[in-house]
């Protein structure tokens, strides 16, 4: 009772010196995906690459301020299958990611956002499932404050697997105000 | 005097380019192995009796070959069979046990593209082991067989028609859905193997072998069968699995003949893994539950 207690003062007190604000926003990126597995998955030590699409919805987001956002984006994800290797393939997955995100302004229209992730992806193929974790940096441009257009970077690992992504990505933030 | 040593640097030059171009090897055909077991215990009558191993062996060769050849891959088979009690080895009379089984892979000369396929049909021991022989010093246990393939190049297939097959497979890198009590499968969706998965992910040690796939009639507690009565008039004359598993590589049950897929297509073990789920009878699927390595990789067995 006593911790609950303390968070909701601290909370208080936090929004009680910056102006928060509810900012909410989606976006849709599309990415370059590589995939490297342990020996014991794929003794070929074959580079995967396949194209990621992610759709994001960012709606337990809170402003601090000007420049200090927190929020808890969950996205969709869908990753195509490769090109045959060595009479192998990685199949394709899609799944769900939810992060921990912290978003700094650095001026009016720039922004860099740090999270730490964590995606179930599901193979249709086998009718199994595996859980990465990882985290994201993307870098923010706001050409006008309701849009803007980023680039992510992301490393994830899972069981015997490593998995890295870069691309582009739109974002519409839906009060859109700096 | 320049010319001359011209003639002969050139001369010399020449030697050296035909010599490494006659020491380099010809490009490598990729092949297709198909080694097989069928063992009926015969002759009929006897307790142990299986009608269909036999059967199983003929569709499966004829139809793995005609895939083989029609993708363009040379083909070798080695077909270890007991018909009414009677032993033969590709077609020739011979006492043959699971050594020579171990032996005809450890002679295998292939490359890290070919394709192994591995078949049995026959019991299976409580612990899995494939029993070549009702006498019991006559097991092939999956360590000694799995470990064999792992020593040989090429990618391995196994397709496992015998009770409690499912103990061929390892723990993998996925987790699936399946939900099993008194050892039926009750249930399967993505939301039961949340739990699991997360667990494998942060426990320790690696799934031990790649290039490896295991496609099991059963689970490791699970009873397969001789054959099914699943309303078509031929399905009695295979074993419950291997019916539906030919039938998914393409064989034609019902005119009886190898078959073939039509240009630009590729079959991959997970494709043969899906068909054999969406058409196996779904009292049958419960009570011998195929099993497959669960693994993000998929093994493309023929290319078209």
């Amino acid at each position: 009772m006593k911790r609950i207690i303390t968070i909701i003062l601290l909370l208080y007190a936090v929004s009680s010196a910056y102006a928060v604000h509810w900012d909410p926003s989606v976006s849709g990126a599309v990415l370059f995906s590589g995939t490297l597995f342990d020996s014991s998955i794929d003794s070929s030590g074959t580079h995967w690459s396949s194209v990621r699409l992610d759709a994001e919805l960012d709606a337990a987001a809170i402003r601090f301020g000007k420049r200090h956002t927190l929020s808890l984006p969950f996205s969709v994800i869908y990753r195509s299958e490769t090109g045959i290797t060595e009479r192998m393939q990685l199949a394709a997955a899609f799944g769900g990611e939810l992060s921990l995100r912290y978003r700094l302004m650095m001026t009016d229209s720039a922004a860099v956002s740090f999270s730490g992730d964590m995606a179930f992806l599901w193979y249709d193929t086998c009718d199994a499932g595996a859980w990465q974790f990882g985290t994201t940096v993307e870098l923010e441009y706001y050409p006008i404050p309701q849009i803007g257009i980023s680039l992510p970077f992301t490393a994830a690992w899972g069981r015997d697997e490593f998995t890295y992504a870069i691309g582009a990505a739109v974002r519409i933030r839906f009060w859109g105000s700096v | 005097m320049r010319s001359a040593l011209k003639y002969i640097v050139s001369a010399v030059l020449i030697a050296i380019t035909a010599l490494i171009i006659s020491c380099s090897d010809p490009a490598h055909q990729s092949k297709v192995v198909f080694i097989s077991a069928a063992i009926d215990y015969g002759p009929e009558g006897e307790i142990n009796y299986l009608a269909n191993p036999p059967e199983d062996q003929r569709v499966l060769s004829a139809e793995i070959r005609a895939l083989a050849e029609g993708s363009g891959e040379i083909y070798e088979e080695y077909l270890f069979l007991e018909k009414n009690g009677e032993r033969t080895f590709n077609g020739t009379r011979k006492n043959w046990n699971h050594d020579d089984i171990l032996s005809v892979i450890a002679s295998l000369d292939t490359v890290a593209e070919d394709l192994i396929i591995f078949h049995y049909s026959g019991h299976g021991d409580d612990d899995g082991s494939l029993v070549t022989d009702m006498d019991i010093s006559f097991r092939l246990s999956p360590e000694r067989l799995l470990d064999q393939l792992e020593n040989t190049d090429g990618k391995k297939c196994l397709f496992l028609d015998s009770c409690y097959s499912g103990t061929f497979i390892d723990g993998g890198k996925l987790a699936d859905g399946e939900v099993f009590f008194g050892g039926n499968l009750i249930s399967e969706s993505f939301v039961h193997a949340l739990l699991p998965s997360l667990l494998m992910t942060f426990s320790a040690g690696h799934t031990e072998r790649s290039d490896i796939w295991v496609f099991s009639a059963a689970t490791e507690n699970q009873s397969s069968f001789d054959s099914w009565d699943g309303g078509l008039p031929e399905q009695e004359n295979f074993g419950a699995f291997t019916y539906y598993l030919a039938s998914a590589l393409g064989y034609d049950m019902e005119n009886d003949r190898a078959a073939i897929p039509g240009r630009m297509t590729t079959i991959t073990f997970y494709d043969i893994y899906q068909k054999v789920k969406e058409n196996m009878d779904g009292s049958l699927w419960k009570e011998a539950t195929p099993q497959v390595t669960l693994s993000p990789v998929d093994l493309v067995l023929f290319r078209f």
